[in-house]
C-alpha cells in the first residue's frame, strides 16, 4: 500500500467525499423516515374526495332558487342523498377544509383556563367537519372515542383537538378535556372540549402545528370539500359508473374527484421527487466508488502478479490473497471512515439541527445515516475489490513467474 | 489525432476493463450533470409560446400590512396590477392574467366531461406570448372589458370537445358557463408556465374576485420588455410606484412591502418563496454549484486514477517518446488530447440517456405537480449542447491534468528503462 | 572534427541509503563519422554514458559538447528538440509502440519535428522501409514481427530524423546470432554510406572489434 500511496491518498479523499454525502442523504431519508406518520385514528381507504362548488350567479347555467327556503345547502342536501343513494356508495360528507392532503392552513388560537393558569393553543388548523364526514373518515379518538361518539360529539358543537407533533411543554391537552375553549381570545365565543382526536396532516411527512375539529358553520356555501365512502372492492366500479350528472344538483357540483390515495401522491410529489433525487445522487456516488475501486484494484492486481506469485510459491493459499487485497480496501475505508466520523462530530458540535429543522430531530438520526453511510461505502469496496481479488487468487504461479 | 484514436483503440481491447470503467464513469457523470443542466436551462430557455423569455417580467402577489403586524399577501386584484404595472415605459406589450391556470370542468358535444386547464387573460396575452393560431381568432380589448362568454381552445382540447368538427362558432359548457368557440391554437407545453393553456378565456376584469380591501384578487402580470430596454430601466419604475402607492396607504394605516416585483425569468426559474417574502436564492444556486462540482469532482478522481494506470502501463513508450524530441509539454498536451476523445465518447453516451431521461422518465420535470415531459427541440439547443462539451472539457482537464504532468515530468531514461 | 565532446563528466545516483558513483571524470571525444563501441561489466556506467551522451540523463558535473554546440546548458524543450533533429536512439529491447503499426513507429520522430510537410514524412517514411527492406511490413504491428525485423523497425525510427548521430544500447542483446549480424551490417552501412557517427555499448567482443574504435569502462572510469 505504500508504494500506491498517491493513488489511495485520492481514493480516501474520494471516499470522504463521497462517505460526508451519503451521510447527508441516508440522515435525510431516517429523518424523512422518522417522520412519515400516516393519521392515525383515521381510514382513508376506499374514500374518494372532491371539490365542492357553487355555480357563480353570472353564469348561464345558473338556476335561481324558488324561494328563500332553498339555497346552496339545500342542494347540497339533496347531493349528498343521491350520492348515498349509489350502489357503491356507504356514506358521504362535507367539511370545510376538512380533508389531508391540501395546504390550506387557515389557523386559530384557542385558549382554556385549566384552574391554575390559561393555555393557548396556538395557530391551530381549524377543520370544519360534518357528522357525516367523521363518519367517512372514521374518525376516532385516541383515547378509544368510537367514530359515533365523535360524531355525536361533533353534532354536539363540541372542540376536538388533536395533539401538536412538538410542542413547547405548556401545552396539556388532557387537562382540557371537558372545559370549555374560547377562540382568538374572544371570551363570548365559548366551544366546549370533547375527545382529544388524532392529527389530521397536510402531508404524512409535515409535523402538526397544531388542528382542531369543529363543526360545520350552517350558513349557506360555508364548506369545500366533500368526501364519499365507497363500499369494499367498488372503487374502480364507482369511478367508472359515476357520470357528470351524479356530481351536481341544482347549483353545487363537485369537481376534482379522486381517491384518496391520489391525493395523497399528489401531496407528496415533492417529497416523493427529494428521494428520487437523492436516491439517484447516492447511487451515482457509490457506483463512482464501486468503479474506481474496481479499476484501481484490478490495475493494481496486473502489476503485482510477480509479487502475488512469490506469495503463492511460499505457501500462501488463495483465500489468504483474496483477503489480503480485500483488506486493503478496508484498511483505505477505515482511513476515510476517521476522518468522516472527525467532520460529522465537528458538524454536529456547531450545528443544532432541531434549531435549523424548526422540528425536534432525535439524535439517533445522524448517526443512523452514518451507519447506512459507512454500509454502503464497505458494499461498494468490497464489491469492487472482489472481481479483482478472485483473480489475484487464481494466479498460478508457475507461469506468472516464468514469465517474469 | 488518428494516432490517439489508435491508442485509445489499442487501450481498450488490451485492458477493457480499466477502459470501460473509464467510459461509464464518464457517462454517468455527464448523464447526472446534463440532468441537472437540462432542468435548470428549460426554466430559463426560451420556446414558443414563450419565445421571449430574457425579455420577460413577472409581476405577482402584493404583501400589505397593518401596522400592529397583521395584514395579508397574495395575488394582486385587477385595480391593484393595473396600479403597479400597465402604461410602464419601455415596454412592448403587457399581459394581465390569471395567476396559473385553473383545473376547471368543461364539456363538449362528445360524451366527456372532463378538466381542463383554464388560462384567464386579457387580450395583451396574445402580444407577449407566440401561440399559433391555426384557426379564428383571438378575443379583442372590447370584448374582455365586456366580459364575454368566449374561448380560444388548443388543438387537442377542440378535439375532446367537438370530435373531428369545425370548432369555430361552437359552444360548450366552461366552468358551467356556456361558452363559445373564436379560435384555436397550437397545443403548448406545460413548462411554459405562463403561456400554457388547455382554454384562455378573458379575464374577469370586474372586482367580483377580490378581497382584502380590493387589494387581492387573482391577477399576476406578465411583461414583455421592449427589445434593447434595460430590464433594470423597468423594475426601477415599479419600484416608484409601491412607493407612491405606500405612500397612500399610508393614510389608511397601512403599509405595502417590496419584496423585489416584478422578476425576471431566471429569479422565476428559480422559485418565488410565496407572497410574503422576497426571494433570494443565492443559497440555492450554491446548492447547484455545490451539487455540480461534486458530479465533476468525484468521477475526476476515479478517471485520474485509471489514466494515471494506463500511463504506466505506457511508460516506456513515454520514455522513447521523449528520447526522440518530444517535449514535456507535448507530452501532457497529447495525453489530454487523447483522454478528451475518451471523455467525449462517454459524454456522448452520458447526454444520449440524459435526453432519453428527460423524455420518458417521469417526475423528472414536474409543473404544479404533474409529470411533464420535454420536447426533443427543447433539450437539444446549443446551451445544452455547449453544456455538455464544457463539461466533458473540465472533466478532462482535472482528471488527466495530474497523470500527464506526472508522465511528463518522469526521467525519460527511468521510463524507458522500468518495467 | 570531433562531433561529441564530454570532458570532466561526473554522475553519482543517489537514494536514501546509498550513494552510486556511476561516471568518475570522464572524458571522450568522438570524431564524426566514427564508428565506436564501449564495453565494461555489468554496472559500470556504459549505459549511464550513453544517455548523457544522448541528453537524456544530465551529469553531476561536466560538459557536454555535440557538433559544437555546449549542450550543458541547454533546457530541456531545447535537448528534446536537439535530440530530435540530431540523436537517433537504439534500445536493446526494441521499445517499438504496440498500438502503433510499423509506418506510424517509423514516422513517430517527425510528429515532434517542426516544418516538415505531411508528403514529406510520407516519403522519408518510405524510403526508410524502403532501405531497410520491410515495407512489406509496413501495416504489421510490433506484436506480429520477429526480433530481427522489431530491431529494423527501431533502427529506421533512428534514421528517420536524418540524425548526425545514433547511440545504440546493445542493439543485438536481444537477437540471435543471424539476425545480430544482420543488424550489425545494417549499423555498419549507414556508418559508411550516410556518414553516420555511431556509438554502441555492447558485451560482444567480436562485434566491438569490427568497430573504428573500444572504449573500455571499469567503475565509472575508463580503462582503456
Amino acid at each position: 500500500m505504500r508504494n500506491e500511496w498517491r493513488s489511495n491518498i485520492w481514493m480516501c479523499i474520494e471516499l470522504v467525499v463521497t462517505g460526508l454525502i451519503l451521510w447527508v442523504v441516508f440522515s435525510i431519508f431516517a429523518f424523512l423516515s422518522y417522520l412519515h406518520k400516516p393519521s392515525d385514528c383515521y381510514d382513508f381507504n376506499n374514500v374518494y374526495a372532491g371539490d365542492l362548488r357553487i355555480i357563480p350567479k353570472t353564469a348561464s347555467s345558473y338556476t335561481e332558487y324558488p324561494d328563500s327556503l332553498h339555497n346552496e345547502n339545500t342542494d347540497v342536501e339533496m347531493l349528498l342523498t343521491k350520492l348515498r343513494n349509489n350502489q357503491y356508495v356507504e356514506c358521504a360528507g362535507i367539511g370545510l377544509n376538512a380533508l389531508p392532503y391540501t395546504f390550506n392552513y387557515s389557523g386559530n388560537d384557542f385558549s382554556v383556563n385549566v384552574g391554575d393558569s390559561v393555555q393557548t393553543y396556538h395557530s391551530a388548523n381549524v377543520r370544519c367537519i360534518s357528522p357525516e364526514m367523521v363518519r367517512v373518515l372514521r374518525v376516532r379518538g385516541i383515547h378509544g372515542e368510537t367514530t359515533e361518539e365523535i360524531a355525536g360529539m361533533i353534532a354536539d358543537n363540541k372542540l376536538l383537538p388533536a395533539q401538536p407533533d412538538y410542542s413547547d411543554g405548556r401545552l396539556d391537552l388532557e387537562l382540557w378535556r371537558g372545559r370549555d375553549a374560547w377562540w382568538s381570545y374572544d371570551s363570548t365565543r365559548v366551544v366546549h372540549v370533547g375527545a382529544i382526536v388524532g392529527p389530521l396532516r397536510r402531508t404524512d411527512y409535515e409535523p402538526l402545528r397544531g388542528m382542531v375539529l369543529v363543526n360545520m358553520d350552517n350558513r349557506p356555501g360555508w364548506w369545500d370539500n366533500i368526501a364519499i365512502r365507497v363500499r369494499p372492492g367498488k372503487g374502480r366500479a364507482f369511478s367508472e359508473s359515476i357520470k357528470p350528472s351524479d356530481l351536481q344538483f341544482g347549483n353545487v357540483y363537485i369537481s376534482n374527484l379522486e381517491s384518496m390515495d391520489n391525493r395523497r401522491e399528489r401531496a407528496h410529489e415533492s417529497i416523493t421527487r427529494l428521494i428520487g433525487t437523492l436516491t439517484m445522487g447516492a447511487s451515482f456516488l457509490m457506483a463512482a466508488v464501486f468503479l474506481g475501486f474496481l479499476g484501481s484494484f484490478w490495475f493494481r492486481t496486473q502489476q503485482r502478479v510477480p509479487e502475488l506469485a512469490l506469495r503463492r510459491a511460499n505457501g500462501a493459499t488463495r483465500s489468504q490473497l483474496f483477503r489480503r487485497m480485500l483488506s486493503e480496501g478496508i484498511i483505505l475505508l477505515i482511513s476515510g471512515v476517521i476522518v468522516i466520523l472527525f467532520f460529522i462530530v465537528m458538524f454536529l458540535c456547531k450545528v443544532n439541527l432541531s434549531e435549523t429543522f424548526h422540528a425536534p430531530i432525535p439524535s439517533w438520526i445522524p448517526w443512523a445515516g452514518f451507519a447506512c453511510s459507512i454500509s454502503a461505502l464497505a458494499l461498494m469496496i468490497i464489491g469492487g475489490i472482489w472481481m479483482p481479488a478472485s483473480k489475484a487468487m487464481k494466479i498460478n504461479p508457475a507461469e506468472a513467474l516464468k514469465e517474469e | 489525432m488518428k494516432k490517439q484514436i489508435k491508442q485509445i483503440l489499442y487501450d481498450m481491447r488490451t485492458q477493457p476493463l480499466i477502459a470501460w470503467v473509464t467510459v461509464i464513469g464518464t457517462a454517468l457523470s455527464i448523464f447526472l450533470i446534463m440532468t441537472v443542466v437540462m432542468i435548470e436551462s428549460v426554466g430559463v430557455m426560451s420556446f414558443s409560446p414563450e419565445s421571449n423569455r430574457e425579455r420577460m417580467l413577472y409581476g405577482m402577489y402584493v404583501h400589505i400590512n397593518k401596522p400592529n403586524g397583521s395584514g395579508g399577501s397574495g395575488s394582486m386584484s385587477y385595480k391593484c396590477a393595473e396600479r403597479l404595472y400597465a402604461n410602464l415605459k419601455g415596454v412592448e406589450a403587457i399581459s394581465f392574467q390569471s395567476d396559473g391556470a385553473e383545473r376547471l370542468d368543461i364539456h363538449g358535444t362528445t360524451d366527456e366531461t372532463f378538466t381542463a386547464s383554464v388560462r384567464s387573460c386579457d387580450q395583451g396575452f396574445w402580444e407577449v406570448f407566440d401561440h399559433k393560431l391555426l384557426e379564428g381568432r383571438l378575443f379583442s380589448k372590447e370584448e374582455v372589458e365586456a366580459g364575454s362568454k368566449l374561448a380560444v381552445v388548443s388543438r387537442s382540447t377542440a378535439r375532446r370537445l367537438f370530435g373531428p368538427e369545425n370548432a369555430i362558432g361552437r359552444h360548450f359548457m366552461l366552468d358551467h358557463n356556456d361558452t363559445e368557440v373564436i379560435g384555436v391554437v397550437e397545443d403548448s407545453s406545460p413548462l411554459a408556465e405562463w403561456a400554457y393553456g388547455e382554454v384562455f378565456r378573458p379575464i374577469d376584469v370586474i372586482s367580483s374576485n377580490e378581497w382584502g380591501g380590493g387589494y387581492f384578487g387573482n391577477i399576476a402580470a406578465a411583461i414583455l420588455v421592449e427589445d434593447g430596454t434595460d430590464l433594470e430601466s423597468v423594475r426601477d419604475q415599479v419600484k416608484n410606484r409601491y412607493a407612491e402607492f405606500a405612500s397612500e396607504l399610508k393614510a389608511e394605516g397601512r403599509d405595502i412591502i417590496y419584496h423585489g416585483a416584478p422578476f425576471t425569468q431566471q429569479v422565476y426559474a428559480d422559485g418565488i418563496p410565496g407572497s410574503n417574502n422576497t426571494p433570494d436564492n443565492s443559497a440555492d444556486r450554491a446548492i447547484n454549484v455545490a451539487v455540480l462540482v461534486i458530479l465533476l469532482l468525484v468521477p475526476a478522481i476515479n478517471l485520474s486514477s485509471m489514466l494515471h494506470s494506463r500511463l504506466r502501463r505506457r511508460i516506456n513508450d513515454l520514455g522513447v517518446r521523449r528520447a526522440f524530441g518530444c517535449t514535456r509539454g507535448r507530452i501532457v498536451r497529447d495525453i489530454i488530447g487523447e483522454n478528451f476523445i475518451v471523455t467525449l465518447a462517454g459524454g456522448l453516451i452520458g447526454l444520449g440517456a440524459g435526453v432519453l431521461f428527460a423524455l420518458f422518465y417521469d417526475g423528472v420535470f414536474t409543473v404544479g405537480g404533474e409529470s411533464v415531459h420535454p420536447s426533443l427541440s427543447m433539450l437539444l439547443n446549443f446551451r445544452i449542447i455547449f453544456s455538455a462539451f464544457a463539461a466533458c472539457f473540465i472533466l478532462n482537464i482535472i482528471s488527466a491534468a495530474i497523470p500527464a504532468w506526472q508522465a511528463a515530468r518522469m526521467n525519460p531514461v527511468n521510463a524507458i528503462n522500468a518495467k | 572534427m570531433n562531433i561529441i565532446e564530454l570532458r570532466g563528466i561526473s554522475k553519482v545516483y543517489r537514494t536514501k541509503e546509498i550513494e552510486t558513483t556511476a561516471l568518475e571524470n570522464v572524458n571522450i571525444s568522438i570524431e564524426k563519422g566514427e564508428f565506436v563501441s564501449i564495453m565494461g561489466p555489468s554496472g559500470c556506467g556504459k549505459s549511464t554514458l550513453l544517455n548523457i551522451m544522448g541528453l537524456l540523463d544530465k551529469p553531476e558535473s561536466g560538459e557536454i559538447r555535440l557538433l559544437g554546440t555546449d549542450c550543458s546548458t541547454l533546457g530541456d524543450n531545447a535537448l528534446s528538440r536537439f535530440r530530435n533533429e540530431h540523436i537517433g536512439f537504439v534500445f536493446q529491447s526494441f521499445h517499438l509502440i504496440p498500438s502503433l503499426d510499423v509506418e506510424s513507429n517509423i514516422e513517430m520522430p517527425l510528429d515532434y519535428r517542426a516544418g516538415i510537410s505531411a508528403s514529406e514524412r510520407t516519403k522519408r517514411v518510405a524510403d526508410v522501409l524502403e532501405r531497410l527492406d520491410i515495407s512489406h511490413r509496413r501495416r504489421h504491428k510490433p506484436g506480429q514481427l520477429s526480433g530481427g525485423q522489431c530491431q529494423r523497425v527501431a533502427i529506421a525510427r533512428a534514421l528517420v530524423g536524418r540524425p548526425s548521430i545514433i547511440l545504440a544500447d546493445e542493439p543485438t542483446g536481444n537477437l540471435d546470432s543471424r539476425m545480430g549480424a544482420e543488424v550489425m551490417e545494417l549499423l555498419h552501412t549507414l556508418n559508411r554510406e550516410d556518414g553516420i557517427t555511431i556509438v554502441m555499448v555492447t558485451h560482444n567482443e567480436e562485434q566491438a572489434r569490427q568497430t573504428d574504435r573500444i572504449i573500455r569502462f571499469f567503475d565509472g572510469r575508463i580503462v582503456s
